[in-house]
């Protein structure tokens, strides 16, 4: 190789750049830190930023709520998964960039401890004083023991599971069939399927709590010893070969169905509904034991304090809890919000068409008598969070 | 870079070649020192996003406790098969391309479909093998047709087997291509020179070609085995959740903001995979270092 | 083609006969395992396009046919275009960045005499599982030196995962570039400016212009890093990364815009390498 004399670098010109350039990288966090520190507190009077899970949306289309309050929708995709959500909030400040941040209710706890969210006024909810008591006073919107209102709920189901009727043998909805399809059931032996995370020892645990297979007290929120208990009865299943596979996706749920790799599989209502559309012929389960009765919410991030448009805030949240919302998001994924009746009502005045207006009011019924079973409230976040991680990774790794 | 036009200094130094010790030190810093950084981090406790500054072993007995450990010796043991299988398979494909493919036409076919897969991004396709491999899958319906079996293999998907063979086709490129870079450097001249002297096919393929082609045997090796080691969606995708590997501890672990235990096993994953290429360039040692597979890019 | 048997233990000339017809004959059977490797790249890429005009794509059985994914990715929710267009920005910067940065260290690196252990620091990125380094890099400016992430810090992710290919595109260019020629140039009274803009930016053109296109796509389809390195921002495969949770179907978006983006990306590829090793035979 030729070696050229004009593009050699000394050691001394090297070592001068090097210099400069080091002392530039110390500077850089502390400018850095001075140009976040700035951009932080811009908002937009008139615009709702919200942060949420795609399952919010009423399909690319806020123009009712915007004709309805007068307030423009901005929403960011949110990954539905509570780790996400404690990124974004924690680690990356997203209360400084919206007005509304929305999770699975219960996600709260360390929130609230480390002072990343206000406290509602329900008084500035008109619509609120008619939410069903049962969810007024849930456990998950008031933290585990206080009184104190932090969330306001969005839209909430009741979760079970789905299953081949005719291919099991088994009856369809409203008959009930048992829990045991998924976890311990000759018939579905290698042919069920659970979720990868540790939601799924939840689940478990409530199955056992009704066998009374083990001494567990709240499935929702076990202690660290519970959790073990529960994850060595997943790993027995695990070894007679009950499982398939572990989803983590909406479509995994979708493929497992209609792929037939699955009988009975954890899922959304709405990978019902989607498989089949697609041909599978599946039920989503009425249980005697247990249904996962789970809500989303919405949050307000400290920084709006500052900011000065609560009250734009509360307007977004009177329409989540109004009837408009219901009556949209109701038919297309057999969710209800906080106001069913008014979204009846909302749905009949503008004259839906008569199965429209059926799926309303079936929701209605469905979720009343899913709502009655005492088991159980979900908690996205449990005190033992690291434990149940761990136990999980435990299961899934034997 | 006709905007550095009015800075008269930067220009000349640009043109000097002067920007290398700049960008260098900048390089090393934010990049090098970070990523190394995650084994200090390993020996600290968090709370919520913050580290607490006081040294502590806590992080390594919860990956000995958790199934961190586990999950590492999956991942090298998975990876590592599929690296040498991939080096059976690649070597005699390799061989062939840089010594005795006649067809430019071919030749060039072959060196696109090589590059391409380097720039696509793997996760949406993956799923695809889903309804290939599956019980009521592609496969399945074949041999069943042909009564070669009776019953569905349910093994072919979410299984570790079906793992093997997700990872066969995305990392075959980088076993390839270091592989035929260094047999292209072998001159033609001494391969001759072998066969003249009476050595046959295997003799001098034994004693000239391979232990020429050494360099590229590591570097693919290592190209192969590291990038795997980190992979996102095969395990996720073909493994069904089955096969947990080092991206789903590890992102399982972020999801509870378990930052020391996360920290940990990257750190291990990290020294694990260091000292494996440690060893691989010390068995270069002898025949000239890594750097000569590079030279091939010349040619 | 690995060893049959040591060397040593062929005693006879028939055995080695015997061995060299072998391998001979082994060779097209080689060739052929290699191709089938190949192919099993690219099943799963036209597999996805042809179930992309599918109307069951879960089911794996391409009829009956249809575009109704297209129409609904293109009519329905629009909700991927500003990801998108994130995504097409921040490829240009990354791109930008490593056309200039490759330019820099990549005429400069042939020349030196200890370049082993530079060329080795900036191909780090390669040695070091994406992964881990997406959470060392986290950890650091988040954890550690308390920054707040950003675009900034996507952009650096991009950046650390694409240089190296960059460098490497550049690589090829520069180490076989001719320094006499610039010699020369110097010696005719050309300034350094001169010298560089005029001689070797032409002459590296094929290299910068490489390393500028693999900078934009190994940016835009970047995810492993991208998800420890963002704040709230979204990327289109992040954004593919967050519907997968949603309670509604991503088979438009999954299978419609990946085929598209695979498409295209081939295509730019494919453009890149001519560029890179087929325009000299041109000329």
């Amino acid at each position: 190789m030729v070696k050229s004399t004009n593009l050699k670098i000394n050691r001394r010109r090297f070592m001068k750049g090097a210099v400069g350039t080091a002392a530039a990288i110390t500077a850089a966090p502390m400018i850095a830190k001075g140009l976040t520190r700035q951009a932080k507190a811009d908002y937009k009077p008139g615009t709702i930023r919200l942060l949420g899970g795609a399952s919010t949306l009423i399909p690319g289309d806020w123009t009712q709520f915007e004709k309805d309050t007068g307030l423009k929708m901005e929403f960011s995709l949110l990954k539905d998964d509570p780790g996400v959500f404690f990124n974004d909030v924690m680690v990356n400040d997203a209360g400084s960039r919206y007005d509304i941040i929305s999770m699975l209710a219960g996600v709260q706890g360390p929130l609230v401890e480390g002072d990343w969210i206000i406290p509602i006024d329900k008084s500035r909810i008109p619509n609120w004083a008619g939410v069903e008591p049962g969810v007024k006073s849930n456990p998950q919107l008031t933290g585990m023991e206080s009184d104190v209102l932090w969330g306001v709920p969005m839209y909430m189901n009741a979760d079970t599971f789905g299953y081949f009727p005719e291919l099991l043998n088994e009856p369809r909805p409203p008959e009930e069939v048992s829990w045991n399809l998924v976890f311990d059931n000759e018939k579905t032996l290698g042919q069920s399927a659970v979720g990868d995370n540790f939601y799924t020892l939840t689940f478990a645990a409530a199955y056992m709590k009704y066998h009374n297979l083990a001494t567990i007290d709240k499935p929702e929120n076990m202690t660290a010893s519970e959790v073990a208990a529960v994850a060595d009865y997943m790993i027995e299943r695990k070894k007679a070969g009950q499982f398939r596979t572990y989803w983590s996706t909406f479509d995994d749920q979708i493929s497992n169905f209609v792929n037939g790799e699955t009988l009975a599989q954890v899922c959304w209502e709405p990978a019902v509904k989607e498989s089949r559309k697609q041909g599978a012929d599946i039920e989503y389960a009425w249980t005697p034991e247990f249904y996962i009765k789970w809500m989303a919410a919405g949050f307000i991030p400290v920084q709006a304090e500052d900011r000065g448009n609560l009250d734009e805030i509360y307007a977004a949240f009177d329409w989540f809890c109004g009837g408009a919302y219901g009556a949209l998001l109701g038919p297309l994924r057999g969710y209800a919000t906080p106001r069913p009746d008014l979204a009846l009502e909302w749905a009949k005045e503008r004259e839906y068409t008569e199965d429209k207006i059926e799926a309303i009011s079936d929701n209605l019924d469905k979720l009343k008598f899913k709502y009655s079973n005492p088991l159980f409230w979900f908690l996205a976040v449990p005190d033992t969070l690291k434990e149940h991680e761990r136990e999980m990774a435990r299961f899934m790794n034997t | 870079m006709v905007f550095l036009n009015p800075f008269p200094r930067l220009r000349r130094l640009a043109a000097r070649g002067g920007f290398i010790a700049p960008f260098t030190i900048v390089w090393v810093l934010g990049v090098l020192v970070p990523v190394l950084g995650v084994v200090v981090f390993s020996f600290f406790d968090s709370r919520g996003v913050k580290f607490i500054f006081e040294p502590t072993l806590y992080a390594y007995e919860s990956t000995f406790s958790h199934a961190g450990w586990q999950v590492l010796l999956r991942s090298v043991r998975i990876t590592a098969t599929v690296t040498v299988i991939e080096l059976i398979v690649a070597y005699p494909f390799a061989l062939w391309l840089a010594k005795s493919a006649r067809s430019p036409l071919l030749k060039l076919v072959t060196f696109a479909a090589l590059t391409v897969p380097f720039f696509l991004s793997p996760a949406s396709r993956t799923i695809v093998w889903r309804v290939i491999l599956g019980k009521n899958g592609l496969i399945n319906t074949i041999l069943l047709e042909l009564s070669i079996i009776s019953e569905p293999l349910d093994w072919l998907l979410f299984s570790e087997p079906a793992v093997h063979f997700g990872f066969f086709g995305p990392y075959f490129p980088n076993m390839v291509w270091p592989l035929f870079l260094s047999i292209t450097l072998i001159d033609d001249e001494i391969i001759e020179a072998s066969r003249d002297l009476g050595g046959g096919r295997f003799h001098t393929f034994w004693h000239v070609i391979l232990p020429l082609s050494l360099p590229g045997i590591v570097a693919g090796v290592i190209f192969t085995f590291v990038p795997m080691m980190g992979d996102t969606v095969v395990p996720q995708t073909v493994g069904g959740g089955a096969v947990l590997m080092l991206s789903s501890e590890i992102n399982s672990l972020f999801s509870v903001l378990n930052y020391p235990v996360a920290a940990a096993v990257s750190a291990l994953a990290l020294i694990l995979v260091a000292v494996f290429q440690l060893l691989m360039v010390l068995v270069l040692r002898r025949t000239g270092g890594i750097a000569h597979v590079f030279e091939g890019l010349r040619r | 083609m690995t060893a049959l048997s040591t060397p040593g233990t062929i005693r006879s000339r028939r055995g080695i006969m015997f061995v060299d017809r072998m391998m001979r004959a082994a060779r097209p059977f080689g060739v052929a395992i290699g191709y089938l490797w190949v192919t099993l790249i690219y099943i799963p890429i036209v597999w996805l396009a042809v179930m992309s005009v599918s109307s069951r794509p879960l089911t794996g059985v391409p009829y009956p046919l249809s575009l109704e994914w297209y129409d609904s990715l293109f009519s329905g929710d629009l909700r991927w275009l500003p990801p998108l267009e994130r995504s097409l920005i921040l490829g240009i910067i990354v791109s930008v960045l490593c056309m200039i940065a490759a330019t820099m260290v990549g005429r400069v690196l042939p020349q030196l005499r200890r370049r082993g252990g530079l060329l080795a620091a900036f191909l780090a990125p390669l040695f070091v599982p994406a992964l881990v380094t997406g959470v060392s890099m986290f950890m650091f400016y988040r954890a550690l030196i308390g920054l707040k992430l950003g675009d900034w810090s996507l952009i650096l992710a991009h950046f650390v995962w694409a240089f190296p290919f960059a460098l490497l595109a550049m690589l090829v260019v520069s180490s076989r570039f001719d320094i006499r020629m610039s010699e020369a140039a110097s010696d005719l009274g050309a300034t350094n400016w001169q010298r560089f803009w005029q001689i070797e930016v032409p002459l590296l053109r094929p290299g910068i212009i490489a390393s500028g296109f693999f900078g934009f796509l190994l940016s835009f389809n970047e995810l492993p890093l991208s998800i420890y390195m963002r704040a709230g921002q979204m990327t289109l495969p992040l954004h593919l990364w967050a519907e997968s949770t949603a309670h509604q179907s991503s088979i438009p978006l999954i299978y419609g815009m990946s085929t598209l983006v695979t498409f295209v990306s081939i295509i730019i590829v494919v453009v890149a390498l001519r560029l890179l090793f087929f325009r000299k035979e041109q000329q």
